[in-house]
């Protein structure tokens, strides 16, 4: 929204005369006074903030349409973020290639020992079976270089790229070995596709594992199949693409114990409400953060952050409730300092890493955390 | 409620052509009101709102308007009618405290909301020693179900501006004299061509447009609430605001330019000023509203007071 000069909001804010009276106030919300009355109560409403306030204040209970929109912005931005972009790419090359492989053993059955023999003995590929979500925090470093090394791809120069970034390609050679094995047992298209994923997946691998994971908690996934099956390709380019190449059979039982084992996906509803889902977006659940006071006190909620079991929502009014056993508990949090509170309705809630977190509101107003939420600062 | 103005001779006919169907419909005969005290409460609101100058047509159309059955009933309870006070609270006692529960957002809070507006509805307020009802000020413009959220939005409001003076006091006095120190940069004033543009783009602007404004700039309301406020889509006001943005600028500027000031002069006296704009929505946020508080008395008490500081 446009900004307005100051000197605007300053000759708008002139002080009122005597405030209207209740039943002025009521009839007007309720679009009940006549043409000339209405422009009476709307000239001292423009002057007076104390009956705006009022006017907002005592509307009837939400309607849960108003506030469906508000959970989309957070996830229009991933996509257009250029790694992951490359990491759905990548990820989407990586299962037809394992699909290719699986494929070609299962018509050649007799070459199957054969491969197998022939990647075995590099038994060092240590993501392949073990590498769980949410442990590798070692992000940070990643991303500013992923650009740089994709562009080196782009260019066809990935022999260079890996001897500038040896240390980020802790597999790369075991990998563009078993790319020549597969290459020299497989079809030459497998080949080619297996190369290319390979050249994109790897310098991403730490990255897209990482983030991915957190966006799939953070997104709420609406009805979106598409984003859904993308999260959860992202989420193990490696491991499918390394099992892919050891042994066909041990990819397509990694990604589902993956994703068993993954933290609970959240979601925001149409009406404000929590849902989870324990089971990779299988079934949901409400999840009702003040469970047992009376009903229609519920929060109505916006954006939602959560990294591993930490969960932060945030929604209209200043609510912001946070909890630290994915969801079973939940406590508010009121983020102050120097005495301002935080005001406006929490439109969107950011936590880069267990610690770090950001909030925005519609106020608008920028609090920030560097404590999980012990302390917070109010950005000027 | 005292009723000062007198009631014009068009508003008493109406009231009288209509009084036996309005009684009727709105049950009075069950809380205790008869025909002439409610003409009396009829007459009383028409002369509120009704223009001494309205014709019998008008009165007619306005008292045709009026909630005549919870009018009838909350005057019913001022007037301390039993059966009127079970029906009372049969229908809203529960509402009541949902409302207050959802403006003040926590439970404990909410019930002393609740409750104190229980003791005004029931007339602990005593003037000349008589016990005076909240209830006896409802009109019937709007719903009783509406009226009473507004009435607790007005004690949350006047509360919430207590609270905040009180905070603000406790502070001052921890910090000592530091904190009275005088704001260190007070605000230069701004150019007066300027000022008298930003007056005459506002002026000519409605005033649903200007409470537009300053319920999204000022207020930090969402476009979401703003529509609630005017009975609207979201979409008309997302609209309405980014278009008067626009104009105001495009109008400021071209009053500037009007009083003499070149095209780039004028832009940069703008763009200087919006610079700043987000500290200042803060500053003039956190300022304390100059405005009265919502009680009557107290309306009367500030306006004397008024009067004799003029």
């Amino acid at each position: 929204m446009s900004n307005l000069p100051k000197i605007v909001l300053k000759q708008l804010e002139a002080p009122a005369g005597e405030h209207l009276d209740a039943d002025l106030l009521t009839a007007f919300a309720e679009q009940s006074l006549p043409e000339s009355e209405r422009n009476l109560v709307l000239e001292h409403l423009s002057l007076c903030s104390d009956c705006r306030e009022v006017i907002a204040l005592a509307l009837p209970a939400t309607e849960a349409a108003s506030v469906t929109v508000s959970a989309h912005p957070a996830r229009a931005g991933w996509l257009t973020v250029p790694a992951f972009r490359w990491g759905v790419v990548a990820a989407g090359v990586l299962v037809v290639t394992s699909f290719g492989v699986l494929q070609y053993q299962q018509t050649h059955p007799g070459k199957e020992k054969q491969l197998a023999a022939a990647v075995t003995p590099r038994e060092p590929i240590p993501s392949a079976s073990v590498q769980t979500p949410a442990a590798s925090p070692q992000t940070p470093a990643a991303p500013g270089a992923v650009p740089h090394a994709e562009q080196k791809m782009q260019l066809d120069k990935r022999v260079e790229a890996r001897k500038q970034f040896p240390n980020m390609f802790p597999r790369s050679k075991a990998a563009s070995d078993a790319d020549a094995r597969v290459g020299t047992n497989a079809s030459r298209a497998v080949t080619v596709e297996a190369q290319g994923a390979d050249a994109a997946a790897a310098p991403e691998a730490q990255t897209t594992d990482q983030l991915a994971q957190d966006q799939a908690q953070q997104l709420p996934l609406q009805g979106r199949s598409v984003t859904d099956l993308s999260v959860a390709r992202a989420k193990d380019p490696v491991p499918a693409a390394a099992a892919a190449m050891q042994a066909p059979s041990v990819a397509l039982h990694t990604s589902p114990s993956l994703m068993r084992h993954a933290a609970p996906r959240w979601m925001i509803t149409s009406a404000g409400g929590l849902r989870r889902s324990l089971d990779a977006g299988l079934t949901w659940e409400d999840v009702n953060i003040n469970a047992g006071s009376i009903a229609g006190s519920n929060p109505v909620f916006r954006a939602l952050a959560a990294t591993g079991s930490e969960v932060w929502a945030g929604g209209s009014n200043a609510v912001l409730y946070h909890s630290l056993d994915a969801g079973a508990h939940w406590t508010r949090v009121l983020p102050s300092s120097g005495g301002a509170e935080l005001t406006g309705d929490i439109t969107a809630v950011d936590f880069s890493d267990l610690q770090h977190g950001k909030i925005t509101t519609s106020t608008p107003e920028v609090w920030t955390t560097a404590d999980d939420g012990q302390t917070w600062q109010k950005q000027p | 409620m005292p009723v000062t103005k007198l009631i014009s001779a068009a508003v008493q006919s109406a009231v009288s052509d209509l009084l036996v169907e309005l009684h009727s419909t709105a049950g009075c005969e069950k809380i205790g009101l008869t025909l002439d005290s409610f003409s009396i409460i009829l007459c009383d609101v028409a002369a509120k709102y009704l223009p001494s100058s309205a014709n019998h047509a008008e009165a007619r159309t306005f008292l045709l308007t009026l909630r005549v059955e919870e009018l009838a009933l909350a005057r019913a309870c001022a007037g301390g009618h039993n059966y009127a006070w079970e029906i009372f609270l049969t229908r809203y006692r529960e509402k009541l405290y949902q409302s207050a529960l959802r403006i003040a957002r926590e439970d404990s809070a909410a019930r002393d909301l609740a409750d104190t507006l229980y003791a005004e509805l029931y007339g602990t307020s005593t003037r000349d020693g008589e016990r005076i009802s909240k209830l006896a000020s409802f009109t019937g413009r709007g719903s009783l179900e509406g009226w009473l959220r507004t009435v607790l939005a007005q004690e949350f409001v006047n509360r919430y501006r207590r609270t905040k003076r009180l905070v603000s006091l406790d502070e001052e006095s921890e910090e000592g004299s530091q904190f009275a120190a005088p704001d260190p940069q007070p605000l230069p004033p701004a150019d007066s061509r300027l000022e008298s543009a930003t007056a005459a783009a506002l002026a000519a602007l409605s005033a649903e447009d200007r409470t537009v404004l300053a319920s999204y700039y000022l207020d930090g309301r969402t476009l979401a609430e703003v529509a609630r406020m005017l009975g609207v889509h979201e979409s008309t006001i997302s609209r309405k605001v980014d278009k008067l943005a626009k104009l105001l600028r495009k109008k400021i500027l071209a009053g500037m330019v009007q009083q003499g000031m070149d095209r780039r002069q004028a832009e940069e006296a703008l763009e200087v000023d919006v610079r700043d704009l987000r500290v200042d929505i803060r500053r003039s946020l956190a300022q304390e509203s100059s405005s009265p508080p919502f009680s009557k008395e107290k309306d009367k008490a500030r306006s004397q007071k008024l009067e004799a500081k003029s």
